[in-house]
């Protein structure tokens, strides 16, 4: 400041007038006033930017920071994305979308409608991933469509995110920088009418000092005024921007091992082995069809009619595959056998019936009730298991289980007749020995399992055909099995 | 030349206001238009701040093919999964293209443990971590229905970013003792996806 002394014409006494020093360098003048606009347009521009980010929230609408890149290169981390609510029928493929992340809870993601997924749901892509998001989100998920995009607005934000203060601080300090540049021309708004005081007065009055200090407190208020109310405005874009919160675009890479194939075969774990005076060994372990296959050296079979199904199994211990009778169900065989003096009966069976039933038989004709049964295993009502034969064509003998068995739990009989007794084993123990049931006339006929005629048959059911579940029937027509062989038997299971 | 005039100061000071709106909101509308009026978008690797990276050494070869299986048939492999990235990230193990005929899929067990050592093809030196190691043990079926995206993958590793990562994942498949017989000529495929996302 310099001081010029004025003579003015009413007094002679010297005033003092400052007047800035400018006065003498307009140049410079125009110089601050052009940095001091273009810094100003530099700040406004800044809250204008922020005002177009955060002020869509009062409308509802919602702002959101991009803290990673996966949108390259059309949307950058930094950007400001705002999201405008859309009715679920105009979102479609190829829309910018906000909304729920589904592989982090409470996390938003913006990414671009790839495709369409199953039931109505989306598939998502961020642009700069090679593959769409594994994950797709419902429709109710999405939030908005992108529709306004503030570049660089959020920069802060994902600055602090990443730790990167450096970024900040030398962001900080331009801001600052362009805050002074805004200021420096300041001074050009008081002319040299405001500044000089010369009155005729020489001495300023104690009123007119009051009076400028006055005037510059007021000044001072106003700027402070001013500079308060924009720093409150933008606190409060920069705050609603902070609790709208950062949509992070994922970034997702995936390795992806081709998909393996495993294929079974048939499982020979499941067949039973017979010992070789076996003529017919019924596993039952078919799945489907008519036929059951005979699994005796002979590899004959056997043919199932009526209400005869194979019920699943594993290999597991007791739980092979089994079949099941409803009453209307048989197995017949085709090869006709000359009966003999000696042969063994065994099966597994599983009933509740109260009606009994044939286990197996030996009859004349293959099928049908029109036949004699020579030799047969069957139940009585009560449930006890009776090896019933005829010794001659008009007699019959038939020996008796003390105890029943039609309890629903699983059962192991094999009844055997040779020339001096007839032995009926259950479970692997001997419960009855007949030795006045040993001879049985010798025609020739064919073994059938489940049901025949059992008409005259002592303690014979009215209804020959069984009820219940069978496994591993096997007929020896030319033995009488031992009795360590039945407790092998037995002991394997079924 | 004078100075500015304070009238000309002060029509400086307030045109600046419109004219930062309408710069502002030029800036808005143009950042707008090019981030949003195009539907499709090729990808880029120019990816700019650090990136997620994940591969695996099969070869592009699946982990199992294996063919006239039965109850108590049993196989292993070992995968070597790498995080290369840079930035921290989680990945999750999930199924793809879950297959079965004749309900086969549902009486195999597979068993998924991770650790280290190993690599496709033979896992020899690999060792389960010390604890939680186990990320799966129960049916092939259920695997295939319970993991299909990343939301829901099994998987603890959470790659830092700041080297190069490896995990080894051993899977073993065994058909159960109680399949049934009429799983037999029964077919199970699943593929298996490690998928690594920024967390």
């Amino acid at each position: 400041m310099s001081t010029i002394d004025l003579r003015s014409r009413f007094t002679s006494a010297a005033t003092s007038v400052t007047v800035p020093v400018g006065a003498s360098r307009p140049s410079l003048d125009w110089v601050r006033l052009v940095l001091g606009t273009a810094a100003r347009v530099v700040l406004f521009s800044l809250v204008g930017l922020m005002v177009y980010a955060a002020a869509p929230a009062a409308l509802g609408w919602s702002p959101s920071t991009v803290m990673t890149g996966s949108m390259e290169p059309r949307v950058h981390p930094g950007d400001v994305v705002v999201a405008k609510p859309v009715a679920a029928a105009e979102i479609h493929r190829g829309q910018v979308l906000l909304f729920d992340d589904p592989d982090q809870a409470g996390h938003l993601r913006l990414h671009r409608y790839h495709d369409n997924g199953r039931a109505g749901q989306i598939v998502t892509k961020g642009d700069a991933n090679t593959t769409a998001d594994s994950t797709p989100i419902g429709r109710d998920a999405v939030i908005g469509v992108g529709f306004l995009r503030v570049p660089y607005v959020g920069s802060p934000f994902v600055w602090a995110a990443n730790h990167q203060y450096g970024h900040l601080l030398v962001a900080g300090g331009l801001l600052l920088l362009v805050v002074v540049l805004s200021r420096c021309d300041r001074h050009l708004l008081r002319g040299p009418g405001d500044e000089r005081v010369a009155t005729p007065r020489a001495t300023a009055s104690t009123g007119r000092r009051a009076r400028r200090r006055r005037e510059r407190r007021l000044r001072r208020l106003t700027t402070a005024g001013g500079a308060l109310g924009l720093a409150a405005i933008t606190g409060a874009l920069a705050l609603t921007l902070v609790v709208s919160g950062g949509a992070h675009a994922a970034f997702a890479s995936s390795a992806a091992n081709r998909p393996s194939s495993l294929a079974s075969g048939s499982y020979d774990c499941l067949q039973d082995t017979y010992n070789a005076q076996t003529s017919y060994g019924f596993s039952y372990n078919e799945t489907s069809g008519t036929t059951t296959a005979d699994g005796s050296a002979a590899a004959r079979v056997g043919t199932l009619s009526g209400g005869a199904t194979f019920v699943a199994g594993s290999c597991a211990g007791n739980s092979s595959p089994y079949l099941q009778l409803d009453g209307t169900g048989q197995v017949s065989t085709a090869v006709n056998l000359a009966g003999q003096s000696t042969f063994s009966v065994e099966t597994w069976f599983r009933t509740t019936s109260a009606t009994g039933g044939t286990l197996a038989a030996f009859t004349a004709a293959q099928s049908g009730t029109n036949t004699v049964t020579d030799r047969a295993l069957y139940l009585t009502t009560g449930g006890k298991i009776v090896l019933g034969v005829r010794p001659t064509s008009s007699t019959t003998k038939a020996t008796t289980t003390p105890g029943s068995y039609a309890d629903g739990s699983w059962h192991h009989v094999v009844a055997t007749l040779s020339g001096t007794s007839t032995i009926i084993y259950v479970d692997g123990t001997a419960v009855v020995t007949d030795t006045s049931n040993r001879t049985v006339q010798m025609p020739s006929g064919y073994w059938r399992v489940g049901s025949a005629p059992l008409t005259g048959l002592p303690s014979a059911p009215s209804n020959g055909s069984f009820v219940g579940s069978l496994d591993g029937t096997t007929i020896y027509n030319n033995s009488a099995q031992t009795a360590s062989a039945v407790q092998a038997r037995y002991a394997a299971g079924h | 030349m004078s100075r500015p005039t304070p009238r000309i100061a002060r029509i400086a000071a307030w045109i600046t206001i419109p004219a930062a709106l309408v710069a502002s909101g030029i800036v808005v509308s143009t950042a707008s238009y090019s981030a949003f009026s195009s539907t499709t978008v090729n990808p880029t690797s120019n990816w700019t701040a650090g990136t997620v990276a994940l591969t695996d050494d099969d070869s592009n070869t699946a982990l199992f093919t294996a063919t006239n299986l039965k109850p108590g048939s049993t196989g292993s492999n070992c995968i070597a999964v790498t995080s290369t990235g840079s930035l921290a990230s989680a990945v999750k193990l999930y199924g793809t293209n879950a297959a079965t005929t004749n309900n086969l899929a549902s009486n195999l067990t597979l068993s998924v443990v991770q650790g280290t050592g190993g690599g496709f093809g033979s896992c020899t030196g690999f060792t389960p971590l010390s604890s939680g190691s186990s990320l799966y043990n129960g049916t092939l079926a259920n695997f295939g229905s319970a993991y299909t995206n990343y939301s829901n993958g099994v998987g603890t590793w959470a790659p830092t970013g700041t080297a190069s990562e490896t995990r080894t994942y051993q899977v073993t498949y065994t058909v159960s003792s109680t399949a049934p017989n009429t799983t037999q000529g029964g077919t199970a495929s699943l593929g298996l996806t490690w998928e690594a996302q920024n967390s």
